[in-house]
C-alpha cells in the first residue's frame, strides 16, 4: 500500500495504532487471568465488590501484596545487576520514562544503540525471571 | 515455559523497536505469522515489559541510590508520580443475604449520622467502592476527593476527579451529588459524574438524571437520560449534550479510557485526571480525533499511549504537557 494513498486522519500509523489496541487487549486478559487464578487458588480472602454482573473493585488481598512486593524487588535485583549498560538504558526508559531518542541524545549513541540496550535487557529480565 | 532463545532475542528485539520511526511493521507482522511460538515469546516480552512499567514506582524505591541524578531535569516528567497510598482498604467479606447482598462485599459503610462529613481520598492508583448508607453503591476514581454526609439523604460532593453511582430506586429520596457548582439528583440510576480541571462531565449508564446549577430552580434542570452525557465548562456556562454509549460509562472502573472518534481535547481533559501534569491541547492538534482504548494504569503511560498512535509532539514547559500537532502530511 503506497503511503502516499492514505488517507490523512488522525491515526499517522495504523499498524501502530492496531498494535497498541491489540496489546492492551492482550494485556488485560493476561491480567484478568492472573487474578481469576490467584481467585481459583483460593488465596484471596474477600476482594471483589460485584455491581450487577461487574467487578467494581480488585484490590489486592494481603497474599497478592506479598507476592507482589517479592516481585518488585526481583525486578530491582535483576535491573540492578548486570549487562550494566543496557540495564542503565532500560532504566532510564521504563522507570525514568526518557523516550528513545531522549537517551540517545543523553548518552551520545544512535537510536539505533539504545534499542539494541532495551532489547538485551528484555531478553536478560525475562530469563532472569523465568525461573 | 522455555522457548528458544533465538526466539526470545528476536522477539526482546521486536519489541524495543516499537517506539521506532523505522519500525517495519510488515516484517514484524511476518515474524509474528512465521511460528506460534513468535506470538508467545512476544507477548511474554511485552506482557514482562509492561510489568515492569506499571510497577516502575515501586521498583525506583528499591533500586541502588539514584544513579540516574545528574538527568535529574529530565525526570521531571509524567512519569514522576507519587507512591500509591497504602491505605487501600481492607474489604471484609459480607455473608450473603438476599438478592440484592448476593455478590456484594461490603467494606465501609459512610457515615449515618447527619451533618458530619466523610472525606475520601484516592491515591494515584487506586479506585474505591462505598456503600452510602441508604444502600446505594459508589466507586470513587484514582486521584479524587470526595466527600459525603447526609446520612440516608446522601450528599455527595465531588472536589476533584470522578465518581459512579448504582443508586438502588427508592422515591422516598434524591441522592444529590454536587461538583463544579452543578448539581446532579437521581432516582435509581446509575451514572458517572467527573469533576476536574474546570469541567465538569455526567454521564448515565441507566434511569435518567437531572443537572442544575447549584441553587437554579427546577425549570433549569437539564434531564439526562440513559444514554446521555453533559459536558459543562462552568465557568464559560456552557454545556453541552452529547450521545454516549451506556456501556463505556464510567469505563475507568475497569481500569480503561475506552474512545470513539472523541475530540482530543475531550481525551486530553481524562488524562489529565490520571497524569500528574496539566495537559494543554495546542491549537495544531486541536482537529485531531481518537479511537481506541487506553489503560489507566497508574497515569503516567496515558500520553505515550496517545502518542504511539497520534501525529502528535508532547512538549513540556513549566509543568505544563503540551501536545500539538507534527504538521505531518
Amino acid at each position: 500500500m503506497p503511503a502516499t494513498g492514505l488517507t490523512i486522519g488522525p491515526i499517522a500509523n495504523p499498524l501502530a495504532y492496531l498494535h497498541r489496541v491489540g496489546m492492551n487487549i492482550v494485556l488485560d486478559r493476561v491480567r484478568a487471568r492472573g487474578r481469576r487464578e490467584r481467585r481459583d487458588a483460593g488465596y484471596v480472602e474477600t476482594m471483589t465488590a460485584v455491581l450487577g454482573a461487574e467487578a467494581i473493585d480488585d484490590s489486592p488481598s494481603a497474599f497478592d501484596a506479598a507476592v507482589g512486593r517479592e516481585r518488585v524487588a526481583r525486578f530491582a535485583a535483576v535491573l540492578a545487576g548486570p549487562p550494566e549498560g543496557a540495564m542503565r538504558v532500560f532504566r532510564r526508559h521504563r522507570i525514568d520514562g526518557a523516550s528513545h531518542a531522549e537517551i540517545a541524545a543523553e548518552l551520545g549513541i544512535t537510536r539505533s544503540a539504545v534499542e539494541k540496550h532495551i532489547a538485551v535487557a528484555l531478553k536478560h529480565l525475562r530469563r532472569a525471571l523465568d525461573d | 515455559m522455555t522457548y528458544a532463545r533465538t526466539t526470545i532475542d528476536a522477539a526482546a528485539a521486536w519489541h524495543a523497536q516499537l517506539e521506532s520511526p523505522d519500525m517495519a511493521w510488515d516484517a514484524f507482522g511476518d515474524w509474528l505469522d512465521a511460528d506460534p511460538s513468535h506470538r508467545d515469546a512476544y507477548d511474554a516480552i511485552a506482557v514482562l515489559d509492561a510489568e515492569i512499567g506499571e510497577t516502575g514506582p515501586a521498583i525506583a524505591k528499591l533500586l541502588p541510590a539514584n544513579d540516574d541524578d545528574q538527568h535529574g531535569d529530565h525526570a521531571e516528567d509524567l512519569t514522576v508520580i507519587g507512591p500509591p497510598s497504602n491505605t487501600r482498604w481492607r474489604w471484609v467479606g459480607l455473608g450473603i443475604g438476599g438478592a440484592l447482598a448476593a455478590g456484594l462485599a461490603v467494606m465501609v459503610v459512610a457515615p449515618s449520622s447527619e451533618g458530619a462529613a466523610q472525606v475520601y481520598v484516592t491515591g494515584r492508583g487506586e479506585t474505591r467502592a462505598v456503600a452510602l448508607a441508604d444502600g446505594s453503591r459508589m466507586q470513587i476514581d484514582r486521584g479524587s476527593r470526595v466527600s459525603v454526609s447526609g446520612g440516608r439523604a446522601p450528599v455527595i460532593e465531588i472536589a476533584q476527579g470522578a465518581a459512579s453511582f448504582a443508586v438502588r430506586h427508592d422515591p422516598a429520596r434524591v441522592l444529590m451529588v454536587r461538583a463544579g457548582g452543578y448539581e446532579i439528583r437521581d432516582l435509581g440510576t446509575r451514572f458517572d459524574v467527573v469533576s476536574a480541571r474546570g469541567r465538569v462531565a455526567v454521564t448515565v449508564a441507566q434511569g435518567t438524571v437531572s443537572v442544575t446549577p447549584t441553587g437554579g430552580a427546577a425549570a433549569d434542570a437539564t434531564v439526562l437520560k440513559a444514554g446521555q452525557g453533559l459536558d459543562i465548562v462552568p465557568g464559560k456556562q456552557i454545556a453541552q449534550r452529547r450521545d454516549i454509549d451506556p456501556g463505556r460509562v464510567a469505563d475507568w472502573t475497569d481500569g480503561r479510557l475506552d474512545y470513539d472518534g472523541a475530540p482530543l481535547a475531550l481525551v486530553a481533559a481524562d488524562i489529565s485526571r490520571y497524569a500528574d501534569s496539566s495537559l494543554v491541547v495546542d491549537p495544531s492538534a486541536a482537529n485531531l480525533r481518537f479511537s481506541g482504548v487506553l489503560t489507566i494504569g497508574d497515569g503516567s503511560r496515558l500520553v505515550d499511549q496517545l502518542r504511539a498512535v497520534l501525529p502528535i509532539r508532547v512538549r513540556r514547559v513549566d509543568g505544563v504537557v503540551h501536545l500539538g500537532g507534527t504538521g505531518a502530511r
